[in-house]
């Protein structure tokens, strides 16, 4: 039988905290203003996030995904982690992660808590949260580094 | 061969969409004569070129071909897509639009449902595959619910329909705790019988 999913606490840190002020946007997930950050930056930030949530067995790459690292200018470079990607419209940030979950966590509550940090790593850059998409690709039934 | 959404309108009245409509042909009369249009021609003769130029720039550049790791990469990936099949909605949609913004693939389900068939040492899974409900009526409003087909082998000594009900609550408690919908209705076929 798998285990609830608790929303794991996430801390997003930067190297200059000057302007940094706490916020709570959330009960469990606590985050920082941050400075703004470019798209391909967010990406990575968002990775590191998503695979920090737990149930979360890894990041699964797409033909789209690949496809976009390779777009000279695309929110995704060579080196961004597969299955995030993000599309801006000024302000209002769009994220799309693709993942594989681990059977002792139910795959639509690590998805709802995916769909809540990504958020919060948005706002917390002072970008806009527009349509945020989770697809769990795949549940691993056997035992994982995740877990 | 036409620009799109163009209004620019040349000195003698033209538009400059109509000079590019022929801008591959010799020169009307109008063209021959009129200094506006041979201005525009020349503009996109040299537009033309540009473009081609860059083109065969791009086409040259070893740095724009894919490897063949990457391409055995796309390959391996876009079967893996093939194979995991429709996005199943985890949650009633929230904006209103048909578009989910949280999926789980198909292929994702039925591996839950194959591999709790699996622990039963006298049932053999084989095909599996789910769709939407479109009537749900559980008691989690935001919950999808699902129909789930399976066929399976069963051994021919243990062989009896309490052993499929059994799977079958085995199968809407497993996917509800792994996955998150609602397992419906689960219809279980029975296809062959094998020796334990």
């Amino acid at each position: 039988m798998p285990e609830p999913t608790d929303v794991p606490e996430i801390m997003i840190t930067t190297s200059d905290r000057r302007d940094a002020g706490r916020v709570h946007a959330g009960s469990d997930v606590e985050s920082e203003i941050l400075g703004p950050v470019d798209d391909q930056t967010l990406v990575s930030l968002i990775g590191v996030t998503v695979l920090a949530v737990d149930g979360v067995a890894r990041l699964e790459p797409t033909v789209k995904s690949l496809f976009r690292a390779r777009i000279p200018g695309s929110s995704s470079g060579p080196d961004s982690p597969d299955g995030i990607a993000v599309t801006s419209y000024g302000v209002i940030t769009e994220a799309t992660v693709d993942l594989a979950t681990t059977a002792r966590h139910q795959s639509r509550a690590v998805a709802e808590s995916i769909e809540r940090v990504v958020r919060e790593v948005l706002e917390a850059h002072g970008r806009e949260a527009g349509q945020i998409r989770v697809n769990v690709l795949s549940i691993d039934q056997g035992p994982s580094a995740a877990d | 061969m036409a620009l799109a959404n163009s209004t620019t309108r040349l000195g003698c009245g033209r538009e400059i969409d109509e000079v590019w409509a022929n801008a591959d042909a010799p020169p009307n009369a109008h063209e021959m004569e009129c200094p506006d249009c041979q201005a525009a021609r020349a503009s996109l003769a040299e537009l033309n070129t540009a473009t081609r130029e860059l083109r065969s720039s791009d086409r040259e550049d070893p740095s724009l071909r894919l490897s063949a790791d990457l391409v055995s990469k796309i390959t391996s990936i876009a079967r893996a897509e093939v194979r995991r099949g429709r996005r199943i909605p985890l949650r009633r949609s929230q904006s209103g639009t048909d578009e989910a913004d949280l999926t789980v693939s198909e292929q994702a389900i039925a591996t839950v449902i194959r591999h709790t068939c699996d622990q039963l040492p006298d049932i053999e899974a084989r095909r599996c595959s789910v769709e939407v409900v479109d009537d749900a009526a559980g008691p989690d409003p935001d919950a999808v619910a699902i129909r789930a087909h399976l066929r399976v082998s069963v051994a021919a000594s243990t062989a009896s329909p309490g052993r499929i009900e059994a799977l079958r609550q085995e199968i809407i408690a497993a996917v509800e705790d792994q996955v998150g919908v609602t397992a419906q209705i689960v219809d279980i076929d029975v296809e062959d019988v094998h020796d334990a």
